[in-house]
């Protein structure tokens, strides 16, 4: 066998490897940018779509615990507790405001999924929400949904997640005061 | 009989997906603070609530740091903030709405800790305790003309000396003043 073939062989198998669970959000992920998007008026487009799964998320986590005393929050926690993230990046081309953003839609819709919102902020030209939920009584899963005037993004969050958000809360607070 | 064990078995069912979701509305600290709508006026509007298994999770991380802090969350079931940011015609709104729930809770046992009644605030800080005095609800209600209307009911066993360090650590707005 030609030292380029193993190369290719040896690069398939990483990329394989590293790609596992990777590019592709399931279904789940698009229903709920699906009802998002919807509580939007449809007025997002979808820009791109995709997913970290657990291979890679593992391999992150190694390279980054080298590196995670000089930040406050514990990133190769992050990267531990994390199986699976799903991402979604949508633009918009109008700029019409968040004023009459009906703030309770979002979190009925997916409290029927046994979604709880811990946090909405809206603003004139921000909408945030954060959303977990629970399985046998763990936190198994965050969304967080963030609009801005012509572009949202929505994260899911998936694996063993109590003590990752904890920590995120015992060290930023929840920054409830609105003024500035 | 057949019909009457799936019915069992679908009441079963039924029943144990409502059970996930504890309903704190039968706590006797917790308060229903209505329809709040009224008081968005367009502007910024947060609302936040931390539930017992967040709560506990965040006393476990505070344990060995701030062990005043463990004691004071790890007691606690639900924190429930909404914030408004207010304008001139949202202020009366708000104020009449924080007068009318003193009234409310005052007249079901609930006492009042603080009282401001001004031009330009108007702020209420109730209580209520169980058995020898133990608070098992707190209740903060402030509004500033031109800034914002804040609504705090926080549920489960309150230490009073502690409850100020979640404005601190928590940004909870209104509780920099109770003790």
């Amino acid at each position: 066998m030609n030292k380029s073939r193993i190369k290719v062989i040896f690069l398939t198998s990483f990329l394989l490897l590293f790609l596992a669970g990777c590019i592709n959000v399931n279904r789940n992920f698009k229903e709920i940018s699906k009802n998002v998007l919807s509580n939007f008026d449809d007025s997002f487009k979808k820009e791109t779509e995709f997913a970290i799964g657990p291979t890679a998320m593992h391999l992150v986590s190694s390279f980054v615990q080298f590196d995670s005393e000089s930040n406050d929050m514990d990133m190769g926690l992050m990267f531990r507790q994390v199986d699976r993230i799903q991402i979604g990046v949508y633009k918009r081309n109008k700029t019409a405001s968040f004023a009459n953003y009906e703030k309770n839609k979002l979190s009925d819709n997916l409290g029927k999924d046994n979604w709880t919102r811990l946090v909405i902020s809206k603003e004139p030209e921000k909408v945030s929400e954060v959303f977990v939920k629970e399985e046998e009584m763990r936190l198994t899963k965050m969304l967080v949904v963030n609009a801005e005037i012509d572009q949202m993004i929505i994260v899911e969050l998936s694996g063993d997640l109590d003590e990752l958000i904890a920590v995120a809360i015992a060290n930023n607070g929840l920054n409830i005061a609105v003024k500035k | 009989m057949k019909t009457k064990s799936i019915l069992i078995a679908v009441l079963f069912f039924a029943t144990s997906l409502f059970a996930q979701k504890y309903d704190y509305s039968n706590e006797p600290g917790y308060v229903d603070f209505g329809n709040l709508t009224a008081l968005d006026n367009g502007e910024t509007v947060t609302e936040v609530l931390i539930e017992k298994n967040l709560l506990n999770m965040v006393a476990k991380m505070s344990k060995s740091e701030e062990p005043d802090l463990f004691n004071l969350l790890a007691g606690l079931k639900l924190i429930k903030v909404n914030v408004y940011e207010i304008d001139s015609n949202t202020f009366t709104k708000a104020k009449d709405k924080i007068e009318k729930l003193t009234k409310e809770l005052s007249s079901s046992g609930w006492d009042r800790l603080v009282r401001t009644k001004g031009k330009d605030e108007n702020a209420s800080v109730l209580i209520k305790t169980k058995g020898d005095n133990e608070i098992v609800g707190l209740v903060v209600m402030k509004v500033d003309k031109d800034g914002e209307a804040a609504f705090v009911n926080i549920v489960g066993k309150i230490d009073m000396e502690t409850i100020g360090s979640l404005s601190g650590k928590f940004n909870v707005p209104g509780l920099e003043n109770v003790k």
